[in-house]
């Protein structure tokens, strides 16, 4: 039984802009991915260990605008406007800040080739995904169940002591002794859901 | 059989030290003998109990005088002799009993009598005498420390396992397998990942330092009728404890003087009739910390981390137990020994983004620092998340607070760097777009890992004096970091932990 599901952050109905689905969060190329929260999406370490990229879908065109500025903001040194996709800035060497729609990203390179990996990256946003992962939690003799097909990494805030719930194939994601607080699902392509 | 020989015609009763390695007491059942009529056959004999699992066997001191040979033999609670230990010895001092009979099967849990007999030379009893004997099986199935405890997180991935406050310490399946006695169980070393259950490991503990630990057993065994005491060295007084029992030792002594790492082995000494008959260690790691998590939420994952407060406490093992010493502590720590290097081409962050404009709601990612996954060039956001981070989770209280924006700098010297500059991004800039610190009091005290400043009267030139930014005043803080601009304190908040 679904006990609730409530203050979804639900993607595809963005009031402006383009909306696209995201970016596949496991790439050849980058290592294992870290989801961080709803609003500040995910990131991964470059596979060549010479650099980290950070990736945000936001439900619209507005909240990756939000997400871009916040990101050039905490730059120590003022990050210069660059001339890529809707809008970026940085120099194309060390780091690249740029938006397309919903989609914002962030490359830091040692290696002075963020340019050519945020154009790689571009290239990568994937359009007319599935829905994103949704969350389900429920009360069984155990506890608090949560389901969530097609997770691939979830974020549970109480719940008691239930070691490591991780995305799991069917998308059981973990029984809890206590009702969690809140519970944040990630998808395939880097979508963000909340239920509190 | 152990015999150990004294010519008869001597006289003594010399307690023999149990064969346990805990200290030379044995029981004197029969009367002192200094005082005897040198004609009157004498014999005695004492020894007490026996957890044949905890100790191979026990001795039984016989002494016997004006006599020609010595019998000594066990019969159980039926009257039935088990055990014949001597027969026609002429010489003896102490004889061992390993609580088996004579066709060597153990003995189960009883009252035993441990008969000695002073034969003459025609074989004829001249004197006898008595003394009980208790075969015991005793130990521990649990332990729970408790008393202030602090619960605490491993985490990986970005997922949080808290053990509940009143979550066993250790637990073992039986306290033996029939045939050997169980350990108590090893700590648990991985600093990320938890066990599957309690079974089989001691988990370390956090406590205020300042605290007496109290520890509730949880007792097993088969003690018939002895009456056993357990002891913990430095946790109080000797209990009664029979199966079943639980009983409480609160230690003796607060767990530390200043926060830090202390890691002790606890000795549970069992004893029958105040002479010990075993002994078991139980490993134990307490995080001394200076008092409770400090951050603004409650609950996973604000809670101490297991991997995080267990190098900082060794870091900072040693210092005062208030605030400034922590902090202070930490700095230097962040600053000098964690190998991080401030990113001079960009000053970006790592580790924390924001996830409001105008650096609200900060968001550490210390899961992906405390592996580097992010590599070890950081800014000031990273630097002032870092802080915060472990200063809140061993309870010294942090913010973070935003200086803003677009000032010039006097001369600083960059964590990882080993000169001082006024322009930390060389020809790209002499100054800060914004500068995160942190402050236990809205700004009016600054600590900061980022950087060094020039302590001497003239920040802006050389020469230049180290002064880590510990405890410093707020303004004094801005007139030693800024030589040109509007520069103050804004959004000073709690950070995000993921």
């Amino acid at each position: 039984m679904i006990v609730f599901l409530s203050a979804l952050i639900h993607f595809g109905f963005a009031a402006s802009g383009i909306v696209h689905s995201g970016i596949p969060v496991r790439q050849p190329d980058l290592g294992e991915p870290a989801f961080q929260s709803a609003e500040n999406g995910w990131s991964a370490p470059l596979a060549d260990g010479q650099g980290l990229v950070r990736v945000y879908v936001g439900r619209d065109a507005d909240a990756a605008a939000d997400w871009f500025e916040r990101q050039r903001e905490s730059f120590s040194r003022p990050l210069p406007d660059y001339a890529f996709a809707d809008v970026a800035a940085g120099d194309g060497l060390g780091v690249l800040l740029f938006r397309d729609g919903n989609v914002a990203v962030m490359v830091k390179s040692t290696a002075d080739n963020a340019l050519s990996l945020a154009t790689s990256l571009r290239e990568r946003i994937v359009d007319n995904a599935a829905p994103p992962a949704i969350a389900a939690m429920r009360r069984t003799e155990d506890g608090w169940t949560i389901d969530a097909p097609g997770a691939v990494h979830s974020r549970v805030v109480g719940g008691g002591n239930v070691p490591f719930a991780t995305a799991a194939e069917g998308g059981l994601i973990g029984v809890y002794v206590q009702r969690p607080t809140e519970i944040t699902v990630w998808d395939a392509f880097g979508r963000a859901t909340v239920i509190r | 059989m152990l015999t150990t020989a004294r010519p008869l015609g001597t006289v003594s009763l010399i307690p023999l030290a149990l064969l346990l390695g805990c200290g030379p007491k044995g029981i004197a059942l029969g009367d002192d003998t200094a005082t005897l009529d040198p004609h009157t056959p004498v014999i005695s004999v004492s020894g007490g109990a026996l957890d044949p699992l905890l100790a191979a066997e026990t001795l039984l001191d016989v002494t016997a005088d004006n006599g020609a040979t010595v019998r000594v033999s066990v019969t159980d609670a039926a009257g039935t002799t088990v055990r014949t230990l001597a027969d026609g010895l002429t010489m003896v001092d102490a004889i061992a009993w390993n609580g088996r009979d004579d066709t060597g099967a153990l003995e189960p849990v009883g009252t035993y009598t441990v008969h000695a007999d002073l034969l003459d030379a025609a074989g004829s009893v001249l004197t006898s005498t008595t003394s009980t004997f208790y075969i015991v099986r005793v130990g521990v199935l649990s332990g729970t420390l408790s008393g202030d405890r602090i619960p605490l997180i491993w985490h990986r991935n970005g997922n949080y396992w808290e053990e509940a406050s009143t979550d066993p310490t250790f637990e073992v399946a039986a306290i033996d397998d029939g045939t050997t006695a169980t350990p108590l169980p090893p700590l648990w070393d991985d600093l990320e990942q938890p066990p599957e259950d309690h079974v089989g490991h001691t988990l370390p503990a956090a406590y205020p330092y300042d605290v007496q630990p109290t520890i509730t057993l949880s007792a097993g065994g088969d003690i018939g009728d002895a009456p056993v005491e357990l002891e913990i060295a430095g946790w109080g007084t000797a209990q009664s404890v029979s199966p079943g029992d639980a009983p409480v030792f609160e230690r003796a002594t607060p767990l530390a003087t200043g926060p830090g790492v202390v890691e002790e082995t606890l000795t549970l000494t069992w004893s029958v009739d105040g002479v010990p008959i075993g002994v078991q260690s139980l490993p134990a790691r307490f995080y001394a910390t200076l008092g409770t998590p400090t951050f603004e939420q409650e609950g996973p994952p604000y809670e101490p981390w297991v991997a995080a407060i267990d190098p900082a406490l060794r870091a900072i093992q040693g210092v005062e137990g208030t605030d400034e010493a922590v902090l202070s502590a930490l700095t230097e720590w962040i600053y000098r020994d964690l190998g991080l290097v401030y990113d001079t081409r960009y000053g970006a962050s790592a580790y924390t983004q924001y996830a409001g404009r105008g650096y609200d709601r900060g968001e550490f990612d210390f899961t992906s620092f405390l592996s580097r996954r992010n590599g070890s060039t950081i800014n000031c956001s990273d630097c002032a998340s870092i802080l915060e981070g472990y200063s809140d989770m061993i309870g010294a209280n942090l913010e973070y607070t935003i200086i803003l924006q677009n000032f010039d700098l006097n001369f600083i010297k960059s964590i990882g760097a080993t000169d001082y500059t006024h322009c930390p991004f060389g020809s790209q800039g002499c100054g800060f777009s914004y500068h995160a610190v942190t402050t236990p009091d809205d700004a009016t005290t600054i600590y900061d890992a980022t950087l060094a400043l020039d302590g001497d009267d003239d920040p802006g030139a050389a020469p230049f004096t180290e002064l880590l930014v510990q405890t410093i005043d707020g303004q004094e803080y801005l007139d030693r970091l800024v030589m040109s601009g509007n520069a103050s304190y804004m959004h000073t908040q709690k950070e995000y932990l993921r």
